[in-house]
């Protein structure tokens, strides 16, 4: 019989010995499954929402700076932007040309609504067409002055289809204005803090507000699908900008540190501004990361406290076996074997361990992701179609599979040690 | 919402029952020499000018806002700083001007923020740009002239329009006293057209060579009933420290 057979057959010998400890392990296991399974399908779910409302993954903005030191936002020629594209063969979905009003003053007759307005081009393959969740109204404003609101914003300032609302913004060179709009659609929340819950009107009506040129945009936009692309096409793109000697400013993800160049900084002409989903998202990417870190950092606490009643209880087991050992080493078993006999059942009792708590967390994640919870307003945007969308990652399961399993058989390591140094004649002769 | 009604009314009273004087065909100018004696007028460029400032905002359905602060300028140097002191929530926040720049402390973060002349200063209708020194002659050209009776007061009626794109206001029209060159009454124009925002200007004390309104009131034009009282007491044309206008003052100063 071999080692590990025979280390098997032992963990069956103390069924519930082996259960107990087996499920100690198990829900420190389906804990951190749970925790980094909603976390990772929570920001999957948030950049994808995002996304969406950012129109792209991949933005180029351009900048330039006026003679009195303004900074004007503004794209009148993408052929350099297009080549690259091309060039590169980026596989996006779509692509988008925005000009972004941040902090419009949305005004109906009662009240005022503080958000960001999204000039885009609306048609058949307009990405509002598949993305937004539209409650009642059109999509389709092409050529008109009508404007697509939240849910939210729609009760807020207490207008209905039809209505008329003034919105108040800077021009691109900070002179004040205000165009009428009404609201020709009302799409549903998607559960963001309302200045970033977007309303949506055709990019030309927009440019008047902004006082652009027709055809000008401020955002160009990818939108890729696949979100773990998007790095990596967002640095091939810089880098075939940069080949291509179009001026660009260096990547970041501090707006501080990049609105602080914009204004210290002078230029002639148009500098790219390239950035990525990621950029935008480091701050909420590091809060889910902390999140992540933090429940490995309970799972590794939790398992301590295990692997101590491990050792403790591998001890007694030593104790209560010490007259089997020396059988075993009087019919020729060397020490070697002993040592690795325990150790081979306390990684058997890890990955029995291992495998359930993955089981009962990757059950957990599916129940939770059976809940609708469109009543859940706040947190609409780390929910896909009102439900939650966990993520089970391999990668850290494979981690956390091979710290659990080392984890055990080093609690098991002290006490297989010493049942490895027993001498034969004296365990035999060892009385309880 | 009384001292704003109070004051509103009295204002309103004064200044918006106007009566109108036949227009009369005038050299623009002479009136663009006006905009320059204004700005002389109320320009403390001899001297620092200090004094309190309270903001009092009524939006409708709403309790006023009231906020108090200290204001110190320096026109020579184009820098003013804003310190507010009430009320609790927001005390210690402030504002510094340096040329064209506008900073914002807070101080619950410790951060300074850029923001711009157009801002509105503490969601009030007041634009951080009112508390500095006027460049109607830098910005504006006058584009019509009209002699007009305010209230009793005989004013020119001055129709401008803003000489670069970069002006919060694309057109103003300015009522300003012939008796005493000052501006009493002011509506401003969106790139659109619409008035935004009416303005009137009272109670001008004179200190040394120069005038500074002691009320202002600023209406929302396009939000309804939304209106800003503004009052400047305790002006003082003392030497002020160079140490004020910096960022340090305002972190040292918010502790």
């Amino acid at each position: 019989m071999g080692i590990r057979t025979m280390a098997l057959r032992n963990l069956g010998r103390q069924k519930r010995r082996t259960v107990l400890l087996g499920a100690a392990i198990a829900f420190g296991l389906a804990v951190v499954t749970l925790v980094n399974g909603l976390s990772a399908g929570m920001i999957r779910s948030l950049e994808d929402n995002l996304s969406n409302l950012f129109t792209g993954q991949i933005f180029i903005t351009g900048t330039e700076k006026t003679d009195n030191g303004k900074v004007v936002q503004r794209i009148d020629n993408d052929a350099a932007l297009l080549k690259a594209v091309k060039d590169l063969k980026i596989p996006y979905v779509y692509e988008s040309r925005t000009s972004v009003v941040p902090q419009a003053g949305l005004i109906s007759d009662t009240s005022t609504a503080y958000l960001t307005l999204y000039g885009v081009d609306f048609g058949p393959d307009s990405f509002l067409s598949r993305r937004l969740s539209l409650l009642e109204g059109t999509l389709n404003l092409a050529g008109t002055n009508g404007i697509i609101i939240s849910e939210g914003a729609a009760k807020s300032l207490d207008v209905k289809l039809g209505d008329r609302l003034s919105v108040q913004a800077t021009t691109e060179t900070g002179q004040q204005n205000v165009v009428d709009f009404t609201v020709r659609g009302i799409y549903r929340d998607i559960g963001l803090a309302s200045s970033l819950a977007g309303a949506y009107a055709d990019r030309r009506q927009v440019n008047v507000l902004l006082n652009l040129a027709p055809t000008d945009y401020n955002q160009f936009g990818l939108y890729l699908g696949n979100i773990t692309q998007v790095e990596f096409w967002g640095q091939k793109l810089y880098a075939q900008l940069k080949a291509q000697g179009v001026p660009l400013w260096p990547r970041s993800s501090d707006q501080s540190q990049i609105d602080q160049e914009l204004r210290t900084q002078t230029w002639t002409g148009t500098k790219f501004l390239l950035q990525t989903l990621d950029d935008k998202l480091s701050i909420v990417r590091a809060l889910f990361s902390a999140l992540d870190a933090a429940a490995f950092a309970v799972l590794l606490i939790l398992y301590t406290v295990v692997m101590v009643g491990i050792t403790n209880t591998y001890r007694m087991v030593v104790h209560e076996r010490t007259r089997e050992i020396g059988t075993l080493r009087a019919l020729g078993m060397q020490a070697k074997e002993v040592r690795r006999l325990f150790l081979w059942e306390a990684v058997f009792l890890a990955l029995g361990g291992i495998i359930a708590g993955f089981i009962a967390g990757a059950v957990l994640l599916g129940v939770t992701s059976l809940f609708d919870l469109s009543s859940w307003k706040a947190f609409t945007i780390l929910l896909r179609n009102n439900h939650l969308h966990p993520l089970v990652d391999a990668g850290s399961f494979f981690v956390d599979l091979v710290v659990v399993t080392a984890l055990t058989a080093f609690a098991a390591s002290f006490p297989a040690r010493k049942a490895a140094r027993l001498l034969p004649a004296a365990a035999l002769r060892q009385n309880f | 919402m009384k001292l704003v009604n109070t004051m509103k009314g009295l204002l309103v009273v004064l200044l918006l029952s106007v009566g109108v004087m036949p227009a009369i065909g005038e050299d623009l100018s002479r009136f663009q020499a006006l905009l320059a004696k204004i700005d002389e007028q109320t320009d403390f460029r001899n001297h620092d000018l200090s004094a309190t400032v309270t903001v009092i905002s009524h939006k409708p359905g709403e309790d006023d806002n009231v906020i108090q602060c200290e204001y110190f300028r320096r026109d020579i140097s184009d820098k003013f700083v804003i310190l507010i002191k009430k009320p609790e929530a927001q005390k210690g926040q402030g504002y510094l001007k340096i040329g064209d720049n506008i900073t914002f402390y807070d101080p619950d973060s410790g951060q300074f923020s850029t923001v711009t002349g157009s801002s509105n200063f503490q969601n009030s209708d007041a634009k951080n740009s009112d508390f500095q020194d006027s460049t109607l002659a830098k910005d504006y050209k006058v584009v019509s002239a009209e002699s007009y009776k305010l209230v009793d007061k005989d004013t020119w009626k001055l129709t401008l329009e803003a000489v670069r794109n970069t002006v919060t206001y694309p057109k103003r029209i300015v009522w300003v006293e012939k008796s005493t060159n000052l501006v009493l009454k002011s509506e401003d124009f969106s790139l659109s057209g619409r008035v935004l925002r009416t303005s009137l200007y009272g109670r001008y004390i004179q200190i040394q060579d120069r005038f500074i309104p002691q009320i202002m009131r600023f209406e929302d034009n396009l939000k309804k009933g939304q209106v800003t009282m503004l009052f400047i007491q305790n002006p003082s044309l003392a030497k002020l420290p160079d140490t004020v206008f910096t960022r340090a003052f305002l972190e040292k100063v918010s502790q």
